[in-house]
């Protein structure tokens, strides 16, 4: 099938969808009225909250840190963890402003899925980055508190570390499929900034 | 190291978007008088939101082939007609009161249909259900055409996102410019672009 007849096949189905009724006016109306939030509107919702997490999380711990008297926590893992804390309340704001970007309205189609593609390669990233940085993180922890670790502590640890390796391949490989997809927009977006070139 | 090889990635995907030319293809313009004048004397209504609602279940009666075909394009496995359709409702819904008239409704409408099939932001079994479509495309067209409707998505489900977008707005016969203000590509380039996919759709329906 060519492009001419592509174009008279979907003319004639264009014709029949005049006639056809397609539009349910009572549900859309209930939907309308019930408020139904759009996947953007939820999404946002959602990293607002994770943001919010990570900011409270920082100013209770920078509050511990200023009360602590080093006995049992040293201050140094209360430091670790608030970095850990600042760092995910910046990655969480950066995504919340590109989210805040993605525009139905005023975007263009290109525009709109280099944003879009920008904020999911962020939320795969987060995976990704936060299963890597979560090793030098516990192997600081785990010096800072070594007078604390006895061999109950260890063996729990160790089995808990496990557990985690295999969740976070699991995890891993099922966005594999995922993180190609956006690759391939990648590169089709990128077709058209060398078109612009021409 | 795959940390890396992401961090890498997105960093060249941060220069490539800074440089690419969007043209000022989104700018939203001071609103005309007519359209303001027609949507300040329907809120004047005792029931505005009601009123507003019924104005904009009017938009979508007339326009409802617009989401409706750009849905079909778009649906697959994971995001069903349906679903889309809802979708591209909700986003319509929320943009209509930012709706100033400075382009053609359409072009609006296709835009934000567009923009929410692209984006598949919703997953698939989240969410309230969907709007359940009376008919679906299947039960439109008649059955000696089924063959062609289904050689037809076929042939577009292969193209790229973008591609996709083009093609559909080239087969309703929307202008180069029309086509570049939704785009957002120069006039120019869709020319080229539709070139290329017409000679791509070529070989694809040979292979």
């Amino acid at each position: 099938m060519e492009l001419e007849q592509l174009k008279t096949s979907w003319k004639e189905l264009s014709v029949k969808m005049e006639k056809a009724e397609i539009f349910n006016r009572k549900v859309t109306m209930n939907m309308l009225r019930r408020n139904a939030k759009s996947s953007a509107g939820k999404l946002e919702k959602y990293e607002m909250i994770f943001f919010v997490i990570s900011v409270l999380y920082t100013g209770f711990l920078g509050v511990a840190l200023t009360l602590n008297e080093s006995t049992l926590i040293k201050n140094e893992s209360i430091i670790v963890c608030i970095a850990v804390f600042i760092l995910a309340a910046i990655w969480q704001g950066y995504k919340l402003i590109i989210l805040q970007q993605i525009k139905f309205d005023r975007c263009s189609t290109i525009e709109l899925l280099s944003r879009v593609t920008k904020y999911k390669l962020l939320t795969k990233g987060r995976l990704i980055a936060g299963m890597i940085m979560l090793i030098p993180v516990f192997a600081l922890l785990i010096y800072f508190q070594r007078d604390m670790m006895v061999k109950e502590l260890w063996i729990g640890m160790i089995a808990g570390a496990a557990l985690g390796l295999v969740i976070g391949i699991r995890t891993f490989m099922n966005h594999w499929k995922n993180i190609n997809e956006l690759m391939t927009d990648l590169e089709e977006i990128k077709s058209y900034d060398s078109l612009s070139g021409e | 190291m795959i940390f890396c090889k992401f961090v890498k990635t997105l960093a060249e995907f941060d220069s490539s978007i800074k440089s690419i030319n969007f043209a000022n293809h989104c700018n939203i313009q001071p609103p005309s008088a007519t359209n303001m004048g027609e949507k300040q004397n329907n809120m004047s209504s005792k029931n505005p939101d009601r009123l507003r609602k019924q104005e904009f279940l009017d938009l979508l009666d007339d326009n409802k082939n617009i989401i409706y075909k750009v849905s079909f394009i778009y649906s697959n496995t994971l995001h069903t007609q349906d679903d889309l359709f809802q979708e591209v409702i909700i986003n319509l819904w929320n943009s209509w009161p930012k709706f100033r008239g400075d382009c053609k409704v359409q072009t609006w409408i296709y835009r934000i249909a567009l923009n929410t099939c692209i984006s598949s932001l919703r997953k698939s079994k989240s969410g309230p259900q969907s709007i359940p479509l009376t008919r679906n495309i299947e039960m439109i067209a008649e059955e000696y055409d089924l063959s062609k409707i289904r050689e037809l998505y076929a042939l577009i489900n292969k193209l790229e996102k973008i591609e996709k977008a083009i093609i559909l707005l080239y087969i309703e016969e929307k202008s180069h410019d029309e086509i570049s203000q939704i785009v957002g590509i120069s006039k120019s380039n869709v020319a080229v672009k539709l070139f290329r996919i017409k000679e791509k759709l070529k070989m694809m329906s040979q292979n």
